[in-house]
């Protein structure tokens, strides 16, 4: 992804007045960012095709008839499963730039590491609704 | 009482309220921090037989879809679910952008950075209202 040295990072005493190598850092942790910002997460499971922003946001849904024949609740646990294993996807991804950026054993990969799991760690829920009478949209197909 | 006595008077009462105030502030930064951070953005689609759930951040946080909506097939259930997930983050970037005016001023630089970071974790990739089809006729469903 990038062609950073990751010695940049390396834990070692700055001499004084060693602006030039914090800038390179902030330089190199800027770049990293942006560079992040365009990956993306995928995932394709039980008949639902994800992708994610890399941000985490849902970018891309297909679904198949198939995964639709056991109702909306069964659906609804099917896209959840599938966004959460992109978002799998993506962290793995952003930690493998962190560790080749920064180096894997370095306080910025860490903080990577934990940030990702905080913001993607957890699948999402079924939200409990209670849709009452059916809406008329037409014909549907019968249910398999 | 002189008007000097006055004049002091009225300063000092300035400078108490804006103690209180420089003293009240940081709770109320707080308060507020923490209430944008648990912000949730919801939205529906399909006349409410899709509902999404979103983070302050876009993540997805909770989901629900209906009988009749999986019953549409999978093309249309796709459909809908992707116009409630940009549903719920439009309503993300309203509430912080509101709640952030509020506290900091519409013009603020402030408000500005932080909005600037919430509609790029929100972004609004798929039309929220995709209404219900115009004909009865189902599309075909797989991709």
């Amino acid at each position: 992804m990038t062609n950073l040295d990751p010695h940049l990072f390396e834990d070692t005493p700055l001499a004084a007045g060693d602006l030039h190598r914090l800038m390179a850092q902030a330089k190199a942790a800027f770049e990293w960012r942006a560079a992040i910002d365009r990956l993306t997460g995928e995932a394709d499971l039980d008949g639902v095709r994800v992708s994610v922003t890399g941000g985490g946001a849902v970018a891309d849904l297909a679904i198949t008839d198939a995964a639709c024949t056991d109702g909306g609740e069964a659906l609804g646990g099917l896209v959840i499963a599938a966004v959460h294993a992109a978002h799998e996807d993506l962290a793995g991804k952003i930690r493998s730039s962190s560790a080749a950026t920064f180096g894997e054993d370095s306080d910025q990969a860490a903080t990577v590491a934990h940030g990702t799991q905080q913001r993607f760690g957890r699948p999402a829920g079924l939200i409990e609704t209670d849709f009452g009478d059916s809406v008329d949209w037409g014909q549907g197909p019968p249910r398999r | 009482m002189s008007a000097t006595d006055d004049v002091e008077r009225e300063i000092l009462a300035r400078v108490e309220a804006q103690t209180r105030e420089a003293e009240q502030r940081p709770a109320r930064v707080g308060a507020w921090r923490d209430e944008v951070l648990g912000t949730r953005g919801r939205g529906t689609s399909a006349a409410g037989r899709v509902v999404a759930e979103v983070d302050l951040q876009g993540v997805l946080t909770g989901l629900a879809v209906s009988d009749v909506v999986a019953q549409r097939g999978g093309r249309e259930a796709a459909r809908a679910i992707l116009a409630a997930v940009t549903a719920a983050h439009e309503d993300v970037r309203s509430r912080v952008a509101q709640s952030s005016a509020q506290m900091w001023g519409a013009d603020s630089s402030t408000t500005g950075a932080l909005n600037a970071e919430v509609v790029a974790d929100n972004p609004l990739l798929h039309d929220p209202d995709d209404g219900p089809p115009a004909t009865s006729e189902r599309p075909e469903g797989t991709w």
